[in-house]
């Protein structure tokens, strides 16, 4: 096993199943890398308590344990007892490639937080905001700031606050998209969207009431597949 | 037989008829493949008053209407809103500038069988190919 090099080490703890690969990291100094980056690659919090716990059990290092996160999702966390919870521990989560945030907040206050962070989202290509508790606008910002944002899937905003005057927060700086889906929004939500300049190459789009047209005629230089669902 | 059918959407037909789409989408340039799926066994009123708004899309090769097969698309011939389909698909299809055909693919899911020859005339006239994947539509003739 010492002679093993360690990039077939590796291998092996690569191909150990899901269950049992968090033992990995215990077998051996030279497993424990490697297992932990298996072990820490998908992490999903439920509760403010959980994110609570991460921060504080887990040593907080851009280049440590939080950065084997590649695919991390907040659930169901509608409300922050400490709202400076979810900036502290984003702003480790240095190599995280797809963010999920589900029916859960993002504190107005904190987001200047995330975005100075400087490490978090510099190599996300997934944002799936699914029925956020938090308004558009709010969370505008970071879906510009995203240096290689690819894929964006935004499904029905529960707390929909569409600005007063649709003035954008911030434009696109960044190229179209891979792929952008909608559905279940407001007008103003589509709209306000659209003004940001977020284009795309693939849309999908549930045709409701919303204004699906100004999502359209953003891309209609970019835009090489459309799919429209509708009942 | 089907000789009279009744028109599904009269009053919505009427409507447009009155006036053109209200949006004009600027032409899609860079389109390539569109696809719509339908739910409900007919285009619901709000993706027929849509569809007509893409005007251009140049290179767009196919157009793809996706359906479940417990609820088949109703082609019926003489309804407005067929009508009116064909001709946005026949104004689709003239306007392609690439070499190849604009298609039309009917796709239910799950598989089964249907007929559909001698639908959509117009866009057949105008140079439309129209594929059926192992259909599940009752085309009404």
């Amino acid at each position: 096993m010492e002679t093993l090099p360690q990039e077939l080490l590796d291998a092996i703890i690569d191909r150990v199943p899901s269950p049992w690969a968090h033992h990995c990291s215990l077998v051996a100094r030279r497993w424990r890398k490697r297992g932990q980056q298996r072990h820490f690659s998908d992490l999903m919090f439920w509760r403010e308590v959980d994110v609570v716990r991460w921060y504080t059990d887990i040593p907080q290092d851009p280049d440590g344990i939080p950065s084997y996160a590649q695919d991390v999702e907040f659930q169901s966390i509608r409300f922050w007892r400490d709202p400076t919870v979810l900036s502290r521990v984003l702003k480790c989560f240095s190599r995280v490639k797809t963010l999920t945030i589900a029916e859960t907040a993002v504190p107005p206050s904190e987001v200047q937080n995330i975005l100075s962070s400087g490490e978090f989202g510099r190599e996300l290509t997934s944002l799936f905001l699914i029925s956020p508790w938090s308004s558009v606008p709010t969370l505008m910002p970071l879906i510009l700031s995203f240096p290689n944002l690819r894929e964006l899937m935004i499904d029905h905003f529960l707390h929909s606050h569409a600005p007063a005057s649709l003035l954008p927060g911030g434009t696109c700086k960044r190229g179209p998209l891979q792929s952008l889906e909608l559905s279940w929004l407001l007008n103003k939500d589509i709209e306000y969207i659209a003004l940001c300049g977020v284009t795309s190459r693939r849309i999908d789009l549930y045709v409701g009431d919303a204004m699906i047209e100004k999502i359209i005629a953003g891309s209609s230089e970019t835009m090489r597949e459309l799919v429209l669902q509708g009942t | 037989m089907l000789t009279s059918p009744p028109d599904l959407y009269p009053s919505r037909v009427a409507v447009a008829e009155a006036s053109p789409p209200v949006v004009h989408l600027p032409p899609l340039s860079a389109l390539t493949s569109m696809e719509v799926t339908i739910h409900s066994g007919s285009l619901s009123p709000r993706l027929a008053e849509f569809l007509p708004c893409i005007r251009s899309a140049p290179v767009l090769s196919s157009i793809t209407f996706k359906y479940p097969k417990a609820t088949p698309i109703e082609y019926i011939p003489a309804s407005r809103l067929w009508i009116d389909m064909d001709k946005w698909l026949a104004r689709l299809a003239m306007h392609v500038k690439t070499n190849k055909r604009l298609s039309l693919v009917l796709k239910p899911w799950p598989e089964g069988n249907s007929e559909w020859e001698g639908c959509l005339p117009e866009f057949r006239k105008a140079g439309g190919e129209l594929s059926v994947i192992t259909g599940a539509c009752n085309w009404s003739k």
